[in-house]
């Protein structure tokens, strides 16, 4: 590994300010998961790195009163399998992060680090898409907030903007009586990423008919995709094999996956048909 | 990696072919391309900064024109260049054939070949491949509007 300068700011504002006067020679960790490994491997090679750890209050989980819950991005992905609100208030997050890597990993990634890392294979992404999260994303400026839909930009490339920093996460939980899972296929080892994955919403009414859906998945293309047609083809339509069949189907002109060891594209392409099915399927029968 | 675009110049075949060889005012061109300086004849010196997914690249390099037939519309280029802090290279032949369609319509065709090496190869090529296909899009896009100024 490169020489390179630790700083452990205290507080925002002196992150904020190495931030200004290390400019693109600075790189901001949290829990370094992914900064440590790229750095071994000489694809990163920052003069500085910003260490958020000792900066205080980016570690909470707490209900913001209307039902979200807001998350430090300091949280590690552990804290969000095991936290009792996330657990209680939003199921298929506790759910998604579980399914994250191995629990070593767990105990030293974080939600914010994960998410400006950018990478399209990962888990969390899709979940909270489905749920209609957003990130504050905090400078010397302010504060802005941007959906989680549109964190994502092209492969590991994300909107966080040269002197920002993710600081929190609010997520909503899915509406009451809808159900909601989040698969992942792994064809190979449990703690892989996945070849596909998709986090399925379904909030029907009594008579089967779907009031909403929300399908996205990961691993399909250089961003988390938001499959909008598949939707389309669901919503206030009666919940029916062949419509699911016909709706999952649409998936595949929507993911644009790359090949990979994980699988070809088009191989990607097909999963993504099937594990959307599934989600849907499941989906459906856990809100029931 | 071998890859084909093809671009419409809103130029004349002769302004076209003009500006093509122009390599000072056409590499920058070339999303991330500066500092153009020539260095001797037919050759010059250039940098690059680019993105390929989560790594940051300073390419240094030259471009050589390697032949020019105006008779066939046709000009040949190769281009070496190398990162040393990452710890990779690149070696590109480039062809470029330009084809009349009209008096102020020129049809592009860019053909590259290009060999990655070091570190850059590790990156995988499904990624490289849109990389070089979007940076080349952009190539013909502000060719175009270059043409059109």
């Amino acid at each position: 590994m490169i020489d390179f300068e630790f700083h452990s700011p205290t507080s925002l504002d002196e992150a904020f300010g190495l931030l200004d006067q290390y400019g693109d020679d600075a790189r901001v960790m949290s829990g370094g998961t992914a900064l440590v490994l790229m750095m071994k491997q000489r694809l990163a090679q920052p003069g500085h790195v910003i260490g958020l750890r000792r900066i205080p209050g980016l570690a909470s989980v707490a209900s913001d009163g209307n039902g979200a819950v807001r998350v430090g991005a300091l949280c590690t992905q552990r804290q969000m399998e095991t936290d009792p609100l996330i657990r209680q208030s939003l199921p298929l997050v506790a759910d998604t992060y579980r399914k994250v890597a191995t629990p070593r990993i767990r105990n030293m990634s974080t939600v914010g680090g994960g998410l400006v890392h950018g990478d399209p294979n990962q888990d969390p992404p899709p979940s909270l898409i489905a749920l209609g999260a957003s990130v504050v994303l905090s400078s010397k400026g302010g504060e802005r907030i941007v959906p989680v839909e549109d964190l994502f930009i092209d492969y590991f490339e994300t909107d966080v903007q040269p002197g920002e920093i993710l600081t929190s996460v609010l997520i909503p939980q899915a509406p009451a009586g809808s159900g909601a899972v989040y698969l992942k296929f792994l064809p190979r080892t449990a703690d892989d990423y996945a070849t596909v994955s998709v986090a399925a919403i379904v909030d029907a009414d009594e008579s089967n008919n779907c009031r909403d859906v929300r399908i996205v998945l990961g691993a399909s293309g250089v961003t988390p995709i938001r499959a909008k047609a598949a939707e389309d083809l669901l919503r206030q339509r009666p919940l029916t094999e062949e419509n699911i069949r016909a709706s999952a189907a649409a998936v595949i002109g929507e993911v644009d996956p790359l090949d990979d060891f994980r699988g070809s594209a088009d191989y990607k392409r097909q999963m993504a048909e099937v594990f959307t099915r599934r989600a849907v399927t499941q989906s459906l029968a856990a809100g029931r | 990696m071998k890859l084909e675009n093809r671009c419409l110049v809103p130029a004349s075949v002769d302004k076209t072919w003009a500006l093509l060889l122009d390599i000072p005012q056409v590499a920058p061109c070339i999303p991330g391309v500066q500092d153009v300086i020539s260095d001797g004849e037919n050759r010059f010196k250039a940098v690059m900064q680019v993105r390929i997914g989560p790594v940051r690249l300073n390419f240094s390099g030259t471009i050589s024109v390697v032949e020019q037939d105006k008779e066939k519309g046709e000009a040949r280029f190769h281009i070496e260049a190398a990162d040393r802090r990452v710890g990779g290279s690149i070696r590109a032949d480039l062809t470029m054939q330009i084809t009349s369609i009209s008096p102020e319509e020129t049809e592009m065709l860019i053909v590259s070949d290009t060999v990655f090496m070091g570190k850059i190869g590790e990156l995988g090529q499904p990624i490289i491949r849109r990389k070089a296909n979007s940076t080349l899009q952009d190539f013909a896009r502000n060719l175009a509007k270059q043409a059109q100024s």
